[in-house]
């Protein structure tokens, strides 16, 4: 016996940890399905708690003798053991969510803290405390088991239950809640929107609806439905006269029934009116259960301070039905009711597809029709979207007749019409709108000046006509581009140049000169040059500023040697593919100086043998390097040619000095011509790097990189 | 050595194993409570979202004219007039505070303080300083809000890069656009949810890489696709010469037979998934056309966007086709401009970079507006990190050059839930630290996630046996710059 006790003291001190440690981790809690039978357990948990606290108390207060004392303790251990059970099984129940989150907080604390005191009381009377230790923590005790009480009932019942036959009022009344389709949609429907009128003390037309048996009774005209005749009952009808008839239901000045409810309700008498069938006895493709779940939710709903709309959830199913390739409709947010609508493609697009959102009329807050091929006459439907705040019709074939028949959307906020045929007559039309705060009719036939009116006229709108070119603002043009794909031509390539932008001329020099508006020849057609030259080119057109000059090298495919050999060895950082990399053709990216289309020296100068056994006719050699002066890479200081028919003894033909640049300017891939016009078969080429720096570019070492990528014989 | 043996063995007793077998299995018990599939591998999550947003979103698509190399925040928005007139003095070592510096000015004896070569002037009722080089960004002040103190962690390009990208500096975790691809699906089923193009400036040039629109562990249909820069933005599009769409339809209809009744056999949903695959570039086959066809823009559209907007592959056509993108539903548009890391030659580089990206910025933002658009969607303009207030290299009258510098930098929003025409954050006299409202890389993603609807604590993905986040383990919302 004494064991067993010890065995549960630990107990109730081990789920007393538990409990604390759920109390701060309760977020990240996953209850697996088994443990959900432990959280339903709860609610016949919390009995033992109360009752037993209470009971220990009173124990404590009225029987003193030291004979009771054993009594005492087993009830005040098992007031301990059970609270804590108790509190462990409610934090399995609260993850099954639909409680009010600030409630369940404090159910949660108070609930912890009774397991705690309880656990102490006992303590404190098994180890025979002072009296005052246990006096406060019977007290305590009696505290959190009312608090905890209470907050718990509260959570089942709602608020003010215990109360509300004092304050009581008809309006609190609710439609009782069980497992039948009913009453957890169309009873909810007529709580929320029926039962003002239609309760027990104030039965209009001696119609109760608070109950199904007084619903079954039916009023002064009879009862409400005919099983499978929807049209035929009385509901129905009263519910689809129009709204200014004096018998319609809900009367003009109450909230009205959304298109889905009526729907549901319509449906449901039209398949027999069944009060009683179970919502999870229905199959889940039965559309009607479709929409009891989604008319329900809306009800079931806690609708949280955040959410901006209030209107009842589209299902799923409906949504998802809704959505093409061509047609997005989507929930604004996993919280919200509204729907956006997309269309895309306008090829495929097909006007019923407007008109088939009619379906979540109710739902929808904004549709983007930009681009479609939107005729006026496709707009008509637009007033039933009763919700639409935004919408947008930019590019379409919408004109003023369009705009008209979006004057009853009273929700209606912003409206894009931009590059639109709507003229100035829509004004007064887009004014009378009353929602309306920015209209977009940039690119319309509504000109600034008359924007400007209206925006005079009608100040609570914004009338945004975005950008107006100024003939006075001179832009510049755009520089030519080479159509070539590269600016290694192939035999027989020539040059071709485009202007991007139309009606421009172009003018060109090829001698390095600056072109001129009046002597530079205009390009006309491709150019041919029969080795590396440099472009340069400018647009011209009347009421823009001339382009920047392009400048373009375009390099000519000379002749391939039969054997060619580095004499030099090249630097280690950019060995390039040896004497491959001169030769191959392959031209190199400017940024990428380790690929090994390029080579570079820096120390020793370049030099290379070539051989044309055929000895044909050259009229040129180029040598094609990197120009980088912010990486020291710098045309070559000199340049020697040597030619002869026999190796060991060539001879200079022609050394050239080019000019090193001045300043930084554009980094570019150059070429350096030297005329020869012989016919030899060996030539010998001796490029030197750059020895020292010009003296605007001040770097560590004084020495440049001379980085080739190749050496074309023309 | 016997009795060690024996007393281990006696360290473990029946009543030892009994206790710590309890202890073991219910921690086991109520691990498995907090974590159900702590036991799992770690595939196959499933958004909670379902691809909607946790709650009403401000901003439904983003466009990030993302500025590569980081361009100077002195002399483009962050006014100091402090730094000209201590011109040449170096800087402080109360302000330096220990900031470690690069490899490129470790070395480096002074650091001389150097101010804008560029004019400043405020403009618009926000009266926001903006440098001579940005006129057309000046003309729509009023519309944008900087924040003069963005701050990061990385001090060189890649990490920095990265980190702004994909909210780590190591690479390989999903990018921004594919967290957003992932959280909130695509809108138009006929392009891809993330689209990327990129631009190179006439400045000194950085790489970009495919691994800052990387899917990371996502599933690969959130991974950004890159555009071409050529007459075709998207190549191999086109059908074959001698094919036309009829064929194309019959011969994915018969595939699509084909593959149903190998999907019969086999069950591998990797079929559906091609066969749906297919099929999205059957229909990309219309809309790419449609997005490049300017027919239905007005001529004076070249103006506005400049006339390099008809140049395939600069910056001007990449903003304009990031309008048509974003307007036709493409939730993430990812610009990138190279060439603005400007460590010398500050004053010859960039204010070419500028004049590249001035126009179409600016006609990018005005373009949205006119069309209804700018309030759902989130323009983001800026770069990795920001630029140090002293030279770097030689100071001449006419030319300096900045370093990199991590602790501050300028960035601007406009659009959907931004506030417009506002300031946020101070920067100190000497354009070095902050002194008011920090902004880290971390609170910026957090802020951008939750205007377009998503929270940044909820957008979650488990991998490699935890849950990952755009913001990772931080990240606080600033609400001082939503609307």
């Amino acid at each position: 016996m004494q064991s067993f006790k010890r065995i549960l003291e630990n107990a109730v001190f081990a789920l007393n940890i538990l409990a604390v440690f759920l109390l701060f981790t309760n977020q990240w809690l996953v209850v697996p399905s088994w443990l959900q039978i432990g959280g339903r357990l709860h609610p016949l948990l919390v009995h033992f708690p109360v009752t037993l606290v209470l009971l220990g108390v009173g124990f404590l207060i009225f029987a003193q003798s030291e004979s009771s004392r054993p009594l005492l303790q087993t009830v005040l251990l098992a007031a301990a053991l059970t609270s804590s059970l108790t509190a462990i099984s409610g934090f399995f129940l609260s993850k099954e969510g639909g409680y009010d989150d600030d409630v369940l907080t404090y159910h949660r604390w108070a609930g912890v803290m009774l397991s705690i005191l309880s656990a102490i009381l006992y303590y404190a009377i098994s180890s025979g405390r002072s009296r005052q230790v246990i006096r406060s923590s019977a007290a305590l005790s009696t505290l959190a088991v009312v608090i905890a009480g209470h907050l718990g009932a509260t959570l089942t019942h709602g608020e003010g239950y215990l109360t509300a036959p004092l304050f009581g009022k008809s309006g609190s009344e609710t439609y009782k809640v069980d497992s039948t389709m009913f009453s957890q949609s169309i009873g909810k429907v007529m709580e929320a929107k029926c039962f003002g009128c239609h309760n027990r003390s104030k039965a209009k037309g001696d119609l109760v609806l608070t109950s199904a048996e007084s619903i079954l009774k039916g009023g002064k005209h009879g009862s409400l439905w005919k099983p499978g005749d929807p049209s035929g009952s009385l509901i129905i009808q009263r519910l689809e006269l129009g709204i200014d008839e004096k018998n319609h239901m809900p009367p003009k000045d109450k909230p009205q029934l959304t298109a889905s409810e009526m729907k549901l309700i319509n449906r449901w008498i039209a398949v027999g009116a069944d009060m009683n069938i179970k919502l999870n006895a229905m199959p889940t493709n039965d559309s009607l259960r479709g929409l009891a779940l989604s008319v329900g939710s809306t009800y079931l709903k806690k609708h949280t301070a955040d959410q901006r709309y209030h209107f009842a959830f589209a299902s799923a199913e409906e949504i998802q039905m809704l959505n093409t390739p061509f047609r997005f409709v989507s929930q604004v947010a996993i919280s919200e009711p509204a729907l956006q609508a997309d269309f895309f493609v306008r090829q495929a697009f097909r006007p019923e597809s407007i008109e088939e959102l009619s379906a979540v009329a109710d739902q929808i807050v904004s549709i983007n029709l930009t681009n479609m091929p939107v005729k006026d006459e496709d707009l008509s439907m637009m007033s039933k979207f009763v919700h639409l705040e935004k919408l947008i019709l930019n590019n379409t074939d919408v004109t003023d007749k369009g705009v008209q028949a979006l004057k009853r959307i009273s929700s209606l906020q912003s409206l894009a019409l931009s590059g639109t045929a709507v003229s100035e007559a829509a004004i007064d039309q887009l004014a009378s709108m009353p929602g309306l705060r920015d209209v977009f009719i940039w690119n319309t036939k509504i000109t600034q000046a008359s924007a400007d009116a209206a925006g005079r006229k009608y100040a609570n709108i914004n009338w945004q006509t975005g950008y107006v070119p100024n003939s006075r603002e001179v832009l510049q043009l755009s520089a030519p581009l080479a159509v070539n794909e590269s600016q290694l031509l192939q035999p027989g390539e020539p040059i071709k140049l485009k202007a991007t932008i139309p009606g421009a001329v172009i003018r060109y020099t090829t001698d390095g000169s600056e072109p001129d508006s009046v002597k530079s020849p205009v390009y006309n057609g491709p150019v041919s040059i029969s080795s590396y030259t440099l472009i340069k080119a400018k647009a011209y057109r009347e009421g823009w500023k001339s382009s920047a000059t392009a400048t373009l090298g375009f390099f000519c495919k000379g002749l391939a040697p039969e054997k060619a050999t580095l004499l030099t060895p090249s630097d280690k950082k950019y060995p390039g593919n040896g004497i491959n990399t001169l030769i191959d053709s392959r031209k190199g990216f400017m940024d990428f100086f380790r690929d090994p289309s390029w080579m570079a020296f820096r120390d020793n100068p370049l030099e290379a043998v070539f051989h044309f056994p055929t000895r044909p006719k050259i009229n040129s050699v180029t040598i094609s390097f990197a120009k980088d002066v912010g990486a020291e890479t710098m045309p070559p200081e000199w340049m020697e040619i040597y030619g002869g028919n026999d190796d060991s003894h060539l001879t200079l033909i022609r050394k050239v000095v080019p000019t090193q640049p001045a300043e930084y300017g554009t980094n570019q891939n150059e070429g350096i011509v030297v005329p020869l016009g012989t016919s030899y078969t060996t030539y010998k080429v001796i490029a030197k790097p750059l020895t020292k720096l010009p003296a605007f570019r001040k770097a560590p070492k004084d020495k440049g990189w001379l980085m080739v990528d190749e050496i074309f014989f023309n | 050595m016997a009795r060690e043996f024996l007393e281990n063995r006696l360290n473990v007793n029946r009543r030892h194993f009994l206790g710590k077998l309890s202890l073991g299995v219910g921690s086991v018990a109520l691990g498995s409570l907090l974590i159900p599939d702590l036991f799992k591998s770690g595939d196959g999550e499933v958004t909670s979202s379902l691809g909607l947003p946790h709650f009403a979103p401000k901003a439904k698509r983003i466009i990030y004219l993302f500025q590569n190399g980081a361009p100077s925040q002195l002399e483009s928005f962050d006014y100091k007039p402090t730094l000209n007139k201590m011109r040449g003095q170096d800087l402080p070592e109360s302000v330096r505070q220990g900031q470690r510096l690069t490899g490129m000015t470790s070395n480096q004896k002074k650091f001389p303080l150097v101010g804008s070569y560029f004019k400043f002037q405020q403009h618009g009722h926000s009266g926001a300083w903006v440098s001579e080089m940005f006129p057309n960004i000046a003309g729509i002040a009023d519309e944008l809000c900087f924040i003069k103190t963005m701050h990061t962690e990385a001090i060189n390009h890649d990490p920095a890069l990265t980190f702004m990208q994909t909210g780590a500096q190591q690479g390989n975790r999903p990018s921004f656009g594919a967290w957003m691809s992932y959280g909130l699906g695509s809108e138009n089923r006929n392009l891809p949810a993330f689209c990327v193009l990129l631009s190179r400036g006439r400045g000194n040039g950085q790489g970009v890489y495919s691994k800052l629109w990387t899917n990371g562990f996502l599933d690969s249909v959130h991974q950004g696709v890159q555009f071409s820069n050529s007459e075709e933005a998207v190549l191999y599009l086109n059908n074959p010469a001698g094919s036309d769409k009829q064929s194309r339809r019959q011969m994915l209809d018969k595939l699509g037979e084909l593959n149903g009744m190998a999907f019969e056999n086999f069950g591998d949903p990797e079929i559906n998934a091609r066969v749906q695959q297919y099929e999205m570039a059957y229909r990309m086959q219309t809309a790419v056309p449609e997005l490049t066809d300017v027919s239905r823009e007005p001529d004076h559209i070249v103006k506005m966007y400049g006339p390099e907007c008809l140049i395939p592959g600069t910056y001007a056509a990449n903003c304009l086709l990031a309008r048509k993108l974003s307007e036709a539903g493409v939730r993430f548009v990812q610009l990138y401009h190279q060439g603005w890391d400007q460590h010398g030659n500050l004053t010859g580089e960039m204010p070419l970079q500028a004049k590249d990206v001035d126009r179409p910025s600016a006609a990018l933002i005005r373009d949205l507006k006119q069309r209804g658009l700018l309030d759902e969607t989130l323009v983001i303009w800026g770069g990795e990190f920001g630029r140090t207030n002293y030279c770097q290299g030689d100071l001449s009258d006419k030319n300096y050059g900045r370093d990199h510098h991590p602790r501050c930098f300028t960035i601007w929003l406009a659009g959907g839930g931004v506030k417009p025409g506002i300031t946020y954050g101070e920067t100190d006299e000497f354009g070095y630290n902050i002194v008011k409202d920090p902004v880290h890389v971390n609170d910026f993603h957090a802020t951008a996630l939750h205007l377009m609807g998503l929270d940044h604590e909820r957008l979650t993905f488990k991998h490699l046996g935890r849950r990952y986040r755009l913001t990772d383990v931080a990240g606080k919302l600033v609400p001082g710059i939503m609307a």
